[in-house]
């Protein structure tokens, strides 16, 4: 048999070829995301590798006490932050943020995180001048971490305090008895690619630690050696992360197609040339095992090929390929389950044998997912932070793959319980029970339905943002001089800068897309909720002028921002026309730069957490000039306050934030188009028979086109409102979170405007797209 | 006058090979008329069926049917004429799959505009008088190829065409189904002057016809 196979290799060169490309190319497809997720983060390692100590991120903890989990739930990027915070309290003491957590764990006991850093990078630490701090009347030592006046990392305090039941804070007695200290590391770094630079980051973290705690007697050298080092890598970060899942999408959704449509079509090539074999004396049952076996033989050699290449890259580049590996053998599964799939179709019981199959497969996947879900949260401490991100991102694989075809399947499944039998004189339901009746059509239609769904929902969040920032736009009245871009500021030098005589007007900009989509309520005090609990400490503030309309400023915060002490501010944004209204009794630290400049309205940019974890916080400050001042000279005095190096980007910009989102939803409905016209074409291709049959009944063709797009029209249209409905349901329920209140009109006008052009877009490549098609068959 | 006038009517199929399946087929068909196309296979008798059908265009000659050339008429007025003048019975039955058998019936109709109420009353006179009331919900291949045939019947006759052109339409019947069928499209044909022209082997169909017309094997298809 192995010699009729490479005996058909070798007839049927072009015809191997083409399957085996084919089969690269899926794997390709599936895994190009990852490949590009690993050379963005090889990019940042290179750029960054000169300056290490400063440019690395890892959490992680240091410590035998706590749990990773537990630091993340304080440090974490992900939801476990937020739905954490629901038992947040915060409290700032005079020299620092405390933040009080519950644990997880015990009922009792808080972690008590104590951030002793500045609001600088992470070299530098505030200058305590005690070496003790008062924490809610404890004298708290902490002597041993300000020591150490430049640190490659920021070393905090947690503090796990045990004994809750007499407790009032104001009334915790801190010591060794009832603590246990641990320390947090946060060291900053972008991303970490090949397994080497992980471990030379590692070790280096490691030596640098251990030098700082034994050089301090933080800790003695024989429990040191008890300590472990665990780092955390959270490799999908930022607004990175939406790119990397919407492409996963994307790619599934795109190979789900092709898979559909050219397996077949390949399949029944291959059995034709096999044919030809068959007439010249190849046995019924071995054409029928060659047939099976030769798709799969070209995938399995695409397979391996695609994993030997990336092998190679990884090695040569020192990329960590590792979900790259994944995505290609887990397309190679899948192709695998649809080849066999296909092959059975000629069995006898096929149809009943492909449900079995694909039940079995759909529960293995879920079973699958299930265990990569749990693992990944609740094993989380047990296994090695790299294997956790492994997990992580391929269940968040696996659930797209189980979503896409739970939906198909369950988009089918429904289909029986619709009423198809019911007897129609009417034209258009004609139509629609012949997309409706065939189980390709419907998936096609699937497709199509969900992608347009999907990339609403897409278009209205990024919209949502374009929102927030055209209505900043707008409330900026003066011309923007310049925009200078910093490496990091610190906000003293902002008040600086902005006192000099030149500027007319400073506003820094966070680098930070997600600012707009963040929560500024959980890290902004609600001072109502303080004054109940403790009101002792709530005294710095005039009590009885709390009100809820206002924004409150420490008074320790305001006399650093050079503000009059208990200044209060008017919260609403902009004046006839409100655009961001805070409308929650506001604590505003010194974490949250606060500018009052422009016409008097308080300006809150930037975000906590790319301040607390000693990310730049501001990378750009627009700056106004006066007009009576040399502009040069002024930029030279910017120079000396800011003394970094800085950049002039351009005069007379508009703020633009989004250009990664734009990119984004650029980038989504760009394929978005191709995929839908894709389908498109498969559905026509599939609907054709049934119009050429009512063709040669009388159906003019102009009358069978007209039939489609209004038929398409009406699914798209049906897809778009249940976008809408969803995105708005979307956005009505994070307004409950957050204290942005962003006007529905412009972004439900800006939105329809896109279900527009997708309307006029989408038949529109169709067309494009089949006649291209088209000449290719011709050609 | 004659109903359908066929000159010099030839009709080539080009590819790497050309085969000619019709050459200078001349004929007269009148109105009432039943007449049997027979000859062996690869004679041209459904090639020339869908040519009078309107469904392919001939390579040369003319097909006047009331005295309208349907070689001249353009595509949308050959569907037209599909639609309106004509019921083609095809040998592989050509019903739409996804539509249930009273669907395939009413399709014609629909697409010649037909009100509601009249679509429901003719298709159900139509599958009653063909025998097929009790498969009205049912899909056509849940049918037997007897069934299928006689719905392809049905949909042929829904628009009560002026011609009906029928490719072995009692191939897959049973005898006595053979015949009920045959005289219901031989009465309808005699009763309403209409042409019915079948293109068949069978010896009983070419007993029941006035006229045969019998084609030779042209250049082999």
């Amino acid at each position: 048999m192995v010699k009729i196979v490479f005996l058909f290799f070798k007839r049927n060169p072009k015809l191997f070829l083409k399957v085996g490309s084919l089969s690269f190319f899926l794997f390709l497809l599936i895994s190009f995301y990852a490949v590009g997720y690993a050379s963005f983060e090889k990019i940042s390692v290179n750029t960054k590798i000169g300056d290490i100590e400063n440019d690395l991120e890892i959490q992680g903890q240091i410590t035998d006490s706590y749990t990773i989990d537990n630091i993340s739930l304080i440090y974490s990027y992900n939801i476990k932050w937020i739905d954490s915070l629901k038992d947040w309290k915060q409290y700032v003491i005079s020299d620092g943020l405390v933040l009080i957590i519950k644990t997880s764990f015990n009922e009792d006991s808080f972690i008590i995180g104590l951030d002793l850093s500045s609001n600088s990078k992470n070299t530098k630490r505030r200058d305590l001048t005690n070496e003790t701090i008062e924490f809610f009347n404890n004298q708290l030592d902490i002597s041993n971490f300000t020591k150490q006046d430049s640190l490659p990392f920021n070393l905090d305090i947690l503090i796990n305090y045990n004994q809750l039941n007499n407790s009032h804070f104001s009334e915790l007695n801190i010591d060794s008895n009832n603590c246990n200290m641990g320390y947090f590391v946060d060291i900053s770094t972008k991303l970490i690619s090949s397994f080497k630079m992980y471990t030379k980051i590692l070790n280096k973290i490691e030596s640098n630690f251990i030098v700082f705690v034994s050089q301090n007697d933080i800790i003695s050298l024989n429990r040191l050696e008890s300590y472990k080092i665990e780092i955390e890598i959270d490799l999908f970060k930022e607004s990175f992360q939406s790119l990397i899942l919407l492409i996963t999408f994307i790619s599934i959704l795109i190979s789900t197609w092709l898979i559909e449509f050219f397996s077949s079509f390949y399949y029944y090539q291959i059995k034709e040339a096999l044919d030809k074999f068959q007439k010249r004396g190849l046995n019924d049952k071995k054409q029928n095992k060659i047939t099976k076996f030769l798709p799969i033989a070209t995938d399995t050699i695409s397979f391996i090929i695609l994993e030997i290449l990336y092998l190679l890259i990884s090695i040569v580049f020192h990329i960590n390929l590792i979900y790259a590996y994944i995505s290609v053998v887990m397309g190679y599964f899948y192709l695998l389950y649809k080849r066999i799939k296909l092959s059975n179709l000629n069995d006898e019981n096929s149809i009943k044998m492909g449900i079995v199959s694909f039940v079995k497969y759909v529960i293995i996947l879920l079973i699958f997912s299930i265990i990569l879900i749990l693992t990944n949260n609740t094993l989380y401490a047990l296994i090695p932070p790299l294997v956790s991100s492994f997990f992580s991102t391929g269940s968040i694989i696996i659930q797209y793959y189980v979503i896409t075809i739970l939906l198909s399947e369950f988009s089918l499944k429904l289909k029986k319980k619709v009423n198809i039998n019911k007897l129609t004189n009417n034209m258009f339901k004609l139509i629609e029970k012949s997309i409706i009746s065939g189980k390709q059509n419907l998936k096609s239609w699937i497709h199509i339905t969900i992608l347009v769904i999907w990339s609403m929902s897409i278009i209205f969040t990024s919209i949502n943002t374009f929102t927030a920032n055209y209505n900043l736009n707008q409330t900026i009245e003066y011309p923007t001089d310049i925009i200078i871009e910093v490496e990091g500021v610190y906000l003293a030098n902002i008040s600086k800068i902005e006192i000099l005589p030149e500027v007319e007007n400073i506003l820094p900009i966070s680098h930070s897309v997600e600012q707009y989509f963040f929560n500024y309520d959980y890290y902004l005090m609600d001072f109502s909720k303080v004054k109940i609990m403790f009101p002792e400490f709530v005294k710095l503030s005039k009590l009885n002028d709390i009100q809820e309309e206002y924004t409150y400023i420490h008074k320790t915060m305001a006399e650093e921002l050079n503000l009059n002490n208990n200044d209060l501010f008017p919260t609403k944004f902009g004046k006839n026309q409100t655009n961001i209204i805070v409308n929650q009794p506001i604590f505003v630290t010194k974490y949250f730069p606060l500018i009052k400049t422009i016409e008097e309205r308080p300006f809150v940019v930037s975000n906590y957490r790319a301040e607390y974890e000693n990310l730049t916080m501001i990378t750009k400050i627009m700056i106004n000039f006066n007009n009576s001042f040399d502009e040069e000279q002024s930029l030279e005095k910017i120079k000396n306050i800011l003394k970094t190096n800085f950049q002039i980007q351009k005069k007379n910009v508009s703020l633009d934030y989004n250009v990664p989102l734009n990119i984004c939803k650029y980038f989504f409905f760009v394929i978005s188009l191709f995929i839908c016209s894709l389908s498109f074409i498969q559905l026509i291709s599939q609907l054709s028979p049934i119009f050429r049959k009512m063709n040669l009944r009388g159906l003019k063709k102009r009358h069978i086109y007209t039939l489609l797009l209004r038929q398409f029209s009406s699914y798209i249209i049906t897809a778009i409102i249940i976008g809408v409905i969803s995105a708005l349901f979307f956005i009505f329920v994070q307004m409950q979170k957050t204290i942005y209140h962003i006007t529905l009109f412009t972004p439900i006008k800006i939105y329809f405007d896109f279900c527009l052009l997708m309307l006029i877009l989408v038949p529109l490549s169709y067309f494009v797209i089949l006649y291209i098609f088209n000449m290719l068959r011709k050609d | 006058m004659k109903h359908i006038i066929v000159e010099s009517l030839y009709k080539i199929y080009s590819g790497i090979v050309e085969t000619v399946a019709l050459e200078n087929i001349n004929e007269k068909f009148e109105k009432g008329e039943v007449v049997a196309i027979a000859g062996p296979s690869g004679s041209g008798k459904t090639s020339l069926l869908t040519c009078l059908g309107g469904v392919l265009r001939p390579t040369s000659g003319k097909i006047l049917v009331n005295g309208e050339d349907i070689t001249k008429l353009s595509d949308d007025e050959l569907v037209t004429y599909r639609r309106d003048k004509v019921g083609l019975i095809y040998q592989d039955f050509n019903l739409i799959n996804q539509f249930t058998i009273y669907e395939n019936v009413a399709l014609p109709l629909l697409i010649a505009n037909k009100k509601s109420a009249f679509i429901k009353e003719r298709v159900d006179l139509l599958l009653e008088s063909l025998d097929i009331t009790r498969y009205k919900k049912t899909y056509p291949p849940y049918l037997s190829g007897g069934e299928q045939q006689r719905v392809a019947i049905a949909v042929a006759l829904a628009n009560d065409p002026q011609i009906i052109l029928a490719d072995e339409p009692t191939g897959n019947l049973d005898l006595e189904s053979r015949e009920r069928i045959l005289n219901l499209l031989i009465n309808k044909t005699r009763e309403h002057q209409k042409t019915l022209i079948i293109a068949t082997h069978d010896p009983f169909i070419l007993k029941k016809v006035n006229r045969i017309v019998q084609l030779a094997k042209a250049n082999g298809e």
